[in-house]
């Protein structure tokens, strides 16, 4: 199990901070090479994307320029730096997946999946010890519905698109996604005791 | 508020495998309820575990100067901030909902069709004047609904601003407006709505939500 070390966390947000204050390049190579390529392997995995090295590669590149306009909106007494990183991520990719499916809508992606404007001092140190537990909590479920999860979050599918890969019943997959999340949070209130 | 989106439907909302028209709905609750976005602020921490712990892969030489030569010479954003309390809804609907050209549909009901094509879901305003109902109806697929004004019940309980309702094909509900002002909801439908009761069986054919 990786544990996320506390000195990683504020590294991160110190270098985002870098770039929000002083547009610090070093900094910003520095995130850069942190998220890259977590962010490309990602995106590989996404629909859209199928596979494309170049079309991740568009999502890297889309994901680190708005890393580098919206730092100075970061505010880490609200969110951690990986959690800040994967909602913009994940907005990309909507975004290249609308693209795709020629869904033109009248609305922006960010307008609905907006980062986070819940405030609250405890929310970074809050979260930290959630990933620490989260991480914990999915090793220990079971891997049919942490498999359900990953589709969801990593490949962005819906829950009829990972019923159709499986070939098993859309109740089925909503079930393992309800069961999956129920655990989680138990475990979750288990370590909190 | 008591009525809140599932787990089920946060993480679907967080992991972006959401389309708009269901995403919208849940924006729409999430702006008014703190409780559902502390679960979705977790869920997205979920996301965040799965993205840092997953593989790696490894990128082009020269990724890191062509995203350089793409900031050029432009400072970062400064701080803009999106209007505090901006709601998503109100992007499609600048004018606000008194600017909603409302094209009536039945008796005390009017809906709007909003201008999202997701390939799944139809998404309207639909405005129930005080004490109205809808007809009984059920659903072949998924009906979301956020109450944006006043307030209705129906069979499974009492709604009122704020509320998030999901219905499937097992409820068949009425709902009725509350007396004291018109209600306005914003719904998001995939598969079609049936009507059960005797009248309105007879507007199947006729009525498209
Ligand atoms: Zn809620």
């Amino acid at each position: 199990m990786k544990v996320m070390d506390m000195a990683e966390a504020q590294q991160l947000a110190g270098w985002l901070d870098a770039v929000a204050a002083d547009q610090d390049k070093a900094a910003f190579k520095q995130l850069f090479d942190h998220y890259s390529g977590r962010i490309k392997a990602f995106a590989m995995k996404s629909p859209g994307v199928s596979g494309s090295a170049t079309l991740a590669e568009e999502i890297v590149q889309e994901t680190m320029i708005k890393v580098w306009n919206k730092a100075s909106l970061y505010d880490r007494s609200k969110a951690n730096v990986d959690a800040w990183v994967y909602t913009i991520a994940r907005n990309v990719r909507i975004d290249i997946q609308r693209r795709n499916n020629k869904h033109d809508n009248c609305i922006e992606v960010d307008d609905i999946w907006q980062e986070s404007d819940e405030p609250g001092p405890l929310v970074q140190l809050r979260q930290r010890q959630l990933a620490d537990n989260i991480r914990a909590g999915l090793e220990q479920i079971n891997p049919e519905q942490a498999l359900v999860l990953k589709k969801m979050y990593l490949e962005g599918k819906s829950q009829r698109e990972i019923a159709e890969e499986f070939n098993i019943p859309l109740g089925t997959v909503k079930s393992r996604t309800r069961l999956a999340l129920a655990r989680l949070r138990l475990l979750l209130q288990e370590k909190e005791l | 508020m008591s009525h809140h989106p599932s787990e089920h439907l946060l993480a679907e909302f967080t992991s972006g495998s959401l389309n708009t028209g269901a995403a919208l709905c849940v924006r729409t609750h999430l702006e008014q309820c703190h409780d559902c976005n502390r679960v979705a602020e977790d869920l997205n921490v979920l996301g965040a575990v799965m993205m840092r712990d997953s593989d790696q892969a490894s990128c082009s030489d020269d990724l890191f100067s062509r995203v350089l030569d793409q900031l050029g010479s432009s400072a970062p954003q400064a701080p803009f901030s999106r209007s505090a309390g901006s709601k998503a809804l109100s992007s499609l609907i600048p004018g606000g909902i008194q600017s909603v050209p409302w094209k009536k549909i039945a008796g005390g009901v009017s809906s709007y069709t909003l201008p999202i094509n997701d390939g799944e879901y139809s998404v309207k305003l639909l405005r129930v004047e005080k004490g109205r109902s809808v007809f009984q109806h059920t659903h072949t697929d998924t009906e979301l609904t956020v109450l944006l004004q006043g307030g209705y019940s129906d069979e499974l309980g009492s709604y009122t601003a704020g509320d998030f309702i999901e219905c499937d094909g097992s409820h068949v509900h009425k709902p009725v407006a509350h007396r004291d002002q018109d209600c306005i909801l914003l719904t998001a439908v995939s598969g079609k709505l049936r009507f059960t009761g005797a009248v309105g069986r007879l507007l199947n054919p006729l009525v498209t939500f």
